[in-house]
């Protein structure tokens, strides 16, 4: 009921309670004190004319006048209220007497000095004493009525509604006014707010009459109709936009339908070029197949040239430390033939041809002779150059058999390896290793080359040996070139190739390490391209193939290098197998 | 309705001892009703002198009365036989038996403050300030308020509204 009122309902509902509740409150309060007021009024107004009625009566007491006595009791009957009245003498014999009217019987009350004022049902007893010089010589009663007073309870009760009445209703009146001060802004408000929904006008605008709450109010509403506005703009040229999208789609479709006409037309058309193209194809298929055939050829041909240039680079390793070896041999042949130019044996012969001439006395020569004394001296002498010749003829010789032998070693070795190509068999990594070190044993040493060796014990790997030689070849060759090139610009004294051999449960490793001369960011990338190459002599492809070898045997290669100088690092893992197996 | 000071027309000794015993009262309250200066009393202390001049009519009635007190002094009776007596009385009553040397006596009354009272016939008229008069079988009073003021003595107003006659 309540809440659907209006809000200026409400408020006024509130505050016509709440008036109504204060003036009531405030109606009784006054009431009641006026009408306690009204009733002390009118007895002590009583008790005054008592006062003054018992004073005028000392004299009448005093000398037995009744009749004066009589007369101000009668003086009494000026007061409406008051109904009777006697005096009493002490001796309790009754004096005189006054009565409002003849037929009304009251009873003057006994002599007693206790009573002052008594309240009964509707009526007041007022008791005063008749003093002489200080003595009490009667008692005076007055008995009033107390009409006056409900009278008077009435007329304040009547007053005090009419008031309150008219006080409600001016209360209503005036915050009915203020009400509509306070209330118009928010109806007014209320009103665009209907206006604007149900006519979706969004430029009107609340009017701001104040800055209060309202006021605020007002000014947010009109910010919102703005921003509404603001949408409602924006999204009816959206539509417009979005209309002459529909028009030019519709103009389109028109446009497409016309096309589609043609295209349907040159679909058939193309649809008969397309069954021609159909039979081109056919041919063509089959040429491509043909060409795919060829290009298979080409690829395993390129693989076997791959494969040849993987044995190239074991054969040109052997070649090369086969003739670095026949070098040694060559100049062990030119130190023993120049050895032998140079022997002395030819003084023997003259040794010999003197001692010929003089063949008839030999003795006599040798002994007279100035020269012939001079022969056993030079044969001693001749004797002990015979002995040192003959020691680095011997020291020669052996060092060309050596050669020889490491030559004849090289060559075996190269042959079991060749002999293994394609065939999977149990190898000792280390022993491979090792392998790979002789073949290039005489480079490392010509350049001086320390090579450190930290081989863990790892699992036998089956594999092709052949394969993974070339990988471990290729490896040490760059690392070898990489520390001589390092030497020519770093000028690198300490040159040190680690190579290691090491495994975990899945793997192999086989790192060659060295401190030469590093690789370039950049390059890292590229090193196992075809072609790339960073050496004048090289010829580019010799990591790439390892590369590819290492991918057939299942394996890869990975590479570090904390940059130029800084040396590089090339690792080949290779995965263990069931056939592997713990050495 | 009952009255006081009733008395019977005909003249007995128990009416006259009622009248009498009421005039006795009444000599008293007139002290009362009376302004009394305070030079009345300056000569006498803290009695109230009340003097009865020439046979008293009262028999013992104003002795049963003089134990009362008047303005809270004590009530000094006193018969007296001469003006010389009087002399320091508040209140002197003259008896009716002095109704032949009235006149003088009025003239010859000492000049202080004294009230005088009488039942003798024309005494306020002739000079006397209260007269105890008879109206019907009532006790009444005249007053002689312009001797009693050349007198000095004023009275209260209530005295005044219940005196039969003023003068």
């Amino acid at each position: 009921m309540f809440s659907n009122l209006s809000i200026k309902r409400k408020i006024l509902s509130v505050y016509v309670i709440i008036t109504g509740l204060v003036l009531a409150f405030a109606f009784v309060i006054v009431t009641g004190i006026s009408i306690k007021g009204s009733k002390e009024n009118i007895i002590s107004g009583l008790e005054v004319l008592g006062e003054i009625v018992a004073d005028r009566c000392s004299a009448p007491l005093a000398f037995s006048d009744v009749e004066s006595a009589n007369s101000n009791l009668r003086a009494l009957s000026s007061h409406d209220a008051i109904l009777y009245a006697c005096i009493r003498t002490s001796e309790n014999e009754e004096f005189s007497d006054y009565s409002v009217s003849a037929e009304a019987m009251y009873a003057c009350d006994d002599y007693s000095l206790d009573n002052k004022t008594k309240l009964e049902d509707n009526q007041v007893n007022i008791y005063r004493p008749v003093m002489l010089e200080g003595e009490p010589i009667g008692v005076l009663q007055i008995k009033a009525s107390l009409n006056e007073l409900t009278e008077a309870i009435v007329r304040s009760v009547g007053v005090s509604s009419i008031v309150f009445f008219v006080l409600m209703g001016m209360a209503v009146l005036i915050s009915g006014k203020i009400m509509d001060m306070i209330t118009k802004p928010i109806m007014q408000l209320k009103d665009i707010a209907q206006s604007v929904t149900l006519n979706q006008d969004y430029e009107l605008r609340a009017e701001k009459s104040s800055d209060d709450e309202v006021g605020v109010l007002v000014g947010v509403f009109n910010n919102m109709l703005d921003q509404i506005q603001l949408r409602d703009s924006y999204l009816l040229e959206e539509k417009e936009r979005a209309e002459m999208s529909a028009l030019s789609a519709k103009s389109y479709a028109s446009k497409t339908e016309k096309m589609n006409l043609e295209l349907a037309i040159e679909i058939k058309e193309r649809s008969r070029v397309e069954n021609e193209l159909h039979n081109l194809n056919e041919t063509l298929e089959d040429k491509v197949n043909e060409r795919t055939a060829e290009l298979k050829d080409l690829n395993e041909k390129i693989g076997d040239v791959a494969r040849s240039a993987g044995m190239a680079e074991v054969a040109s390793g052997v070649l090369h430390n086969v003739g670095n070896v026949l070098n040694s041999v060559n100049v062990s042949a030119s130190v023993i033939r120049e050895q032998i130019r140079k022997s002395k044996s030819e003084n023997l012969s003259r040794v010999v041809k003197m001692l010929d001439d003089n063949s008839d006395d030999v003795a006599a020569f040798i002994g007279a002779d100035s020269k012939g004394k001079q022969i056993p001296k030079f044969l001693h002498l001749l004797s002990e150059q015979l002995g040192e010749e003959k020691k680095i003829l011997f020291k020669e010789l052996d060092d060309l058999a050596n050669s020889i032998d490491h030559i004849k070693n090289v060559i075996s070795m190269q042959q079991s390896y060749a002999g293994s190509v394609g065939v999977m068999e149990q190898v000792s990594l280390s022993g491979l290793v090792e392998d790979a070190l002789k073949i290039n044993f005489q480079a490392m040493q010509r350049h001086g080359i320390e090579v450190v060796k930290k081989f863990d014990d790892v699992p036998l790997v089956y594999i092709d040996k052949h394969k993974l030689l070339q990988i471990v070849i290729n490896l040490i060759s760059n690392a070898k070139n990489a520390l001589a090139d390092a030497e020519k610009k770093y000028r690198l004294e300490n040159k040190i190739m680690q190579i290691s051999i090491s495994s975990d449960k899945d793997q192999v490793f086989i790192e060659v390490k060295d401190n030469g001369i590093g690789i370039e960011a950049n390059d890292v990338q590229h090193l196992f391209e075809y072609g790339f190459k960073k050496r004048q002599d090289g010829h580019g492809y010799g990591l790439h193939h390892s590369a590819i070898v290492a991918n057939e045997l299942g394996g890869k290669i990975t590479v570090e290098s904390e940059g130029p100088g800084k040396g590089a690092s090339f690792k080949v893992i290779i995965p263990l197998d069931d056939k592997s197996m713990g050495e | 309705m009952m009255l006081t000071g009733v008395i019977p027309g005909i003249a007995s000794a128990s009416a006259s001892s009622k009248e009498y015993k009421l005039k006795a009262a009444y000599l008293l309250n007139f002290a009362r009703f009376v302004y009394w200066p305070e030079e009345a009393f300056e000569k006498t202390g803290n009695n109230f002198n009340l003097c009865v001049y020439g046979e008293s009519p009262f028999g013992e009635n104003l002795d049963k009365l003089s134990s009362k007190k008047i303005l809270k002094r004590n009530i000094k009776l006193s018969y007296v036989k001469s003006l010389e007596e009087s002399s320091a009385c508040h209140i002197v009553f003259i008896c009716s038996s002095e109704e032949a040397e009235l006149e003088n006596l009025i003239t010859d009354l000492p000049d202080r403050i004294m009230l005088t009272v009488s039942d003798i016939e024309g005494f306020s008229a002739g000079g006397g300030m209260i007269e105890f008069v008879r109206v019907g079988n009532k006790i009444k009073f005249e007053i002689n308020v312009k001797e009693s003021t050349k007198q000095g003595i004023k009275y209260r107003s209530q005295l005044l509204e219940v005196a039969e006659h003023l003068r």
